[in-house]
């Protein structure tokens, strides 16, 4: 099957998402050090948690992507590009980084509703909050 | 042009000179300048006059002499009512381009009832070009080109005050410091020019959409509020820093009084205050540090499940030997293509039709032949991530642990320096109990300060939120009318321009904060060497720390120590700024022990070789051992003469 070659893969997010990444920058120290990747990433994190998937309408893919395959580290794309082969049901999908970002991007995408309201309602403690969250999903699916 | 020679400094009816040259001959190997003078007899105004014939500012201006005017009191005294006095000082400067002379001139009047009055400086530069002297056009320019008013301080110093701002030294000085070298004020402007561009465009829409003029009264509402904020949040500071330094004043008083168990306790009270400020910032360190960890392993904790499919799927696909696939598919499909096998035989027809068969059948065994590899780097990487999460409950407790460590160790060190303050409190003797009062009333104002600091920071912080989330609301409702969408787009570029200078502007500050650290940090160990500390870091949110013992020995440096971390600092400062010209420092040994002298005076040797450097110093400091440590590098010794009769001062050369 002839796949698309597509040379340095971006990925993209809402305005409303840009925004709200650039807002949890501006307001947390702790997020000082964020690159766009790792904010996608943890917007993804939230989007699949909670089960929300939110297809982009094509003036988000207008624009230049938030972030760039390259900037991504390995193993965030073995976790993105499993999350869609669980998705596909099909192995394939691993040469096709389209789809694996396009599912990504419908995750990131439902779940920035979720990152703005765990931050913004605990933003003194929500460090402590993470981890407790964490622990809780970990021990939940570790079973 | 980055270096300069001063030749020449003529001061006429300057303070207490009526008319004086000082000329400074260049020597090979020899730099230093030394320029003494008992207190008073004007060697900080030969500092100040350096600076106001430079940038218009006499930097170092005792209390005294605020009051007075600039010109010569004496002679001002001697002219009759409505007559005019001429007060000048003017610099000869040997440059990489050329001499050039400085001359800032004021005249003050005198009325009928013999009051002055002082008119508008003026300022000129002559450049000497072939063999004439001719005006340059801006005289402010040039200047700027010798050395940047910005970055004045970081040439022109004041020891006292040097070791006065460090022994109190907080994140925004170090801030504004990197900020002024790193010369980056243009950025700077762009980015407050683009906001108020910004704000003009968005004006522009004003009165015509009732909708939109909802947000833009909004926008300007809380743009009037940060501002007003930000000026009460400088005065906050500024209030904070003074009940720092009165406080820091009283400790002295304490530990000055001549009692051992005083000095023993006042001790421990500024040990413990040292610790606990550094028990502060390794809290917020091990946060960030457990979200970090937190961050990291989120992604393999939460797509867990899919994690394992895949690595399942794969493995699955490997015992059935359909990974890696025997034949490569492009392989199969070219004979399939060209209808013949690499044996010979014919897919065509009857004939060839089984073999054909059995040839599809194993392309479709080999489809995942292009992704094999991939599978094999993918599998590997997912088992490792699936073994990444496995110590987190250990790894979160031990993080918890470690806070909860520090929290209480915190709160013991609270706890300790409540009971010395107590003690100290307790003290019967008259004297310590009102400094301990006074010190009392400080502390309450610091705290008050830095809980009023808290709330206006986290109120700015809010209000630039809610811009932001109105503009965006702004953004969008001017967006529907099809005559704003321009207006629109120009506001969306200003925004994306900001965001890139700002990016800029991060990077250029972090680079020379790396520099400077570690310039700081090279000097500081030459300066001190006989102590030792563990390490100088300036930290991203801009604070020193120097740790000695696990805690920042910043603020319980002795009065020497601080001043070496002062000139460490500073020279670092100069060092990255590239530029080349005099260092001119009042009272370099204010309060440094004999036994960090040798070390200054080495300093001056080593670290200062490259420039003319230009030391005004009392008699005290001046000393013999001082004077032998730096001999070999003196070109001329001055000594300032005052006339107490008539006011004046007088620079001669020494010998």
């Amino acid at each position: 099957m002839a796949k698309e070659i597509i040379k340095d893969p971006q990925i993209f997010i809402t305005k409303e998402a840009r925004e709200l990444f650039d807002n949890i920058k501006r307001s947390f120290t702790e997020f000082r050090q964020f690159d766009n990747k790792d904010f996608f990433m943890l917007a993804v994190m939230f989007g699949y948690e909670n089960g929300v998937k939110k297809p982009l309408k094509p003036a988000d893919t207008e624009k230049s992507g938030f972030a760039r395959e390259r900037y991504l580290l390995d193993t965030d794309n073995a976790v993105l590009k499993a999350i869609a082969i669980s998705e596909k049901k099909d192995l394939e999908v691993i040469g096709d980084i389209k789809t694996i970002y396009a599912i990504a991007e419908e995750y990131a995408n439902g779940g920035i509703k979720f990152l703005k309201e765990f931050v913004f309602d605990n933003p003194a403690s929500f460090v402590k909050k993470y981890a407790v969250m964490l622990e809780e999903i970990y021990d939940r699916k570790a079973k | 042009m980055k270096s300069a020679f001063i030749k020449e400094i003529e001061l006429i009816n300057y303070r207490q000179f009526v008319r004086q040259i000082i000329k400074f001959k260049s020597e090979k190997g020899k730099n230093i300048f030394i320029i003494e003078g008992k207190n008073g007899f004007g060697k900080s105004n030969i500092f100040n006059a350096i600076t106001w014939c430079l940038f218009g500012i006499e930097q170092h201006l005792k209390p005294d002499d605020r009051s007075l005017p600039i010109c010569n009191t004496g002679q001002f005294k001697k002219i009759a009512p409505g007559k005019n006095l001429d007060t000048a000082v003017k610099i000869i400067l040997e440059t990489d381009e050329g001499t050039k002379e400085i001359e800032r001139r004021v005249t003050t009047h005198k009325n009928q009832d013999g009051y002055h009055f002082q008119e508008k400086g003026e300022l000129k530069v002559t450049e000497l070009i072939g063999k004439n002297w001719k005006i340059a056009p801006y005289p402010e320019f040039i200047i700027s080109r010798i050395l940047p008013k910005d970055m004045g301080h970081f040439f022109f110093i004041d020891g006292e005050k040097l070791r006065q701002l460090f022994e109190n030294i907080n994140p925004d000085v170090i801030k504004k410091s990197i900020f002024d070298l790193s010369q980056i004020t243009l950025l700077h402007k762009a980015i407050e020019h683009l906001d108020s561009f910004k704000a003009s465009l968005r004006r522009n829409v004003k009165g015509k959409e009732p909708s939109v003029d909802m947000f833009e009264e909004k926008l300007e509402g809380l743009e009037k509020e940060i501002k007003d904020d930000k000026t009460y949040l400088e005065k906050l500071k500024s209030d904070r820093d003074d009940a720092y330094i009165n406080k820091k004043k009283i400790d002295e008083q304490i530990q000055g009084v001549d009692d051992k168990s005083i000095k023993l306790l006042e001790e421990k009270r500024r040990n413990l205050e040292a610790e606990i400020s550094y028990n502060e910032n390794t809290l917020k360190d091990k946060q960030q540090e457990y979200f970090d960890y937190l961050v990291k392993l989120a992604p393999f904790i939460v797509t867990r499940k899919p994690i394992e499919e895949t690595v399942g799927i794969i493995s699955k696909m490997e015992s059935a030997h359909k990974l890696p696939p025997k034949i490569q598919a492009t392989f199969l499909e070219e004979l399939l293509s060209h209808n013949k096998c690499i044996c010979g035989r014919e897919l065509k027809g009857k004939d060839g039709a089984p073999a054909r068969k059995e040839l599809e059948r194993l392309l479709g065994d080999a489809k995942y032949s292009d992704i094999a590899n991939d599978t094999v780097t993918l599998r590997y990487l997912l088992k490792a991530s699936l073994k990444e999460p496995e110590k987190f409950n250990e790894k979160c407790k031990e993080f918890e642990t470690a806070l909860k460590t520090s929290e209480d160790n915190l709160s013991e060190k609270q706890k300790l320096l409540k009971e010395v303050d107590t003690k100290i409190g307790n003290i019967p003797v008259a004297k310590i109990s009102q400094l301990h009062e006074e010190r009392q009333k400080y502390i309450n104002a610091l705290q008050e300060c830095n809980g009023k600091i808290g709330r206006v920071e986290e109120t700015i912080r809010d209000n630039e939120r809610r811009y932001r989330e109105v503009e965006i609301l702004w953004k969008r409702e001017s967006g529907k009318k099809k005559e704003y969408k321009i207006i629109g787009e120009k506001v969306e570029i200003c925004d994306k321009s900001i965001e890139q200078l700002n990016i800029i502007k991060e990077k250029i500050m972090s680079e020379i904060r790396a520099e400077i650290e570690l310039k700081t940090k090279e000097y500081f160990t030459k300066l001190i060497s006989a102590k030792s500390f563990e390490s100088l870091k300036i930290r991203d949110d801009y604070e020193l720390v120097v740790e000695k013992d696990g805690f920042n020995a910043v603020t319980s440096l002795s009065a020497a120590e601080t001043l070496c971390l002062g000139y460490s600092f500073m020279s670092g400062l100069r060092q990255t700024s590239g530029f080349v010209v005099p260092i001119v420092i009042d009272t370099p040994l204010a309060k440094i022990d004999q036994e960090y002298r040798v070390n200054v005076a080495d300093w001056f040797k080593k670290v200062l070789n490259d420039v003319q450097v230009i030391l005004f110093v009392t008699d005290a400091e001046y000393t013999k051992e001082f004077q032998g440590e730096i001999k070999s590098c003196v070109a001329e010794h001055f000594l300032i003469k005052y006339d107490e009769g008539k006011g004046i001062s007088e620079v001669i050369t020494n010998g």
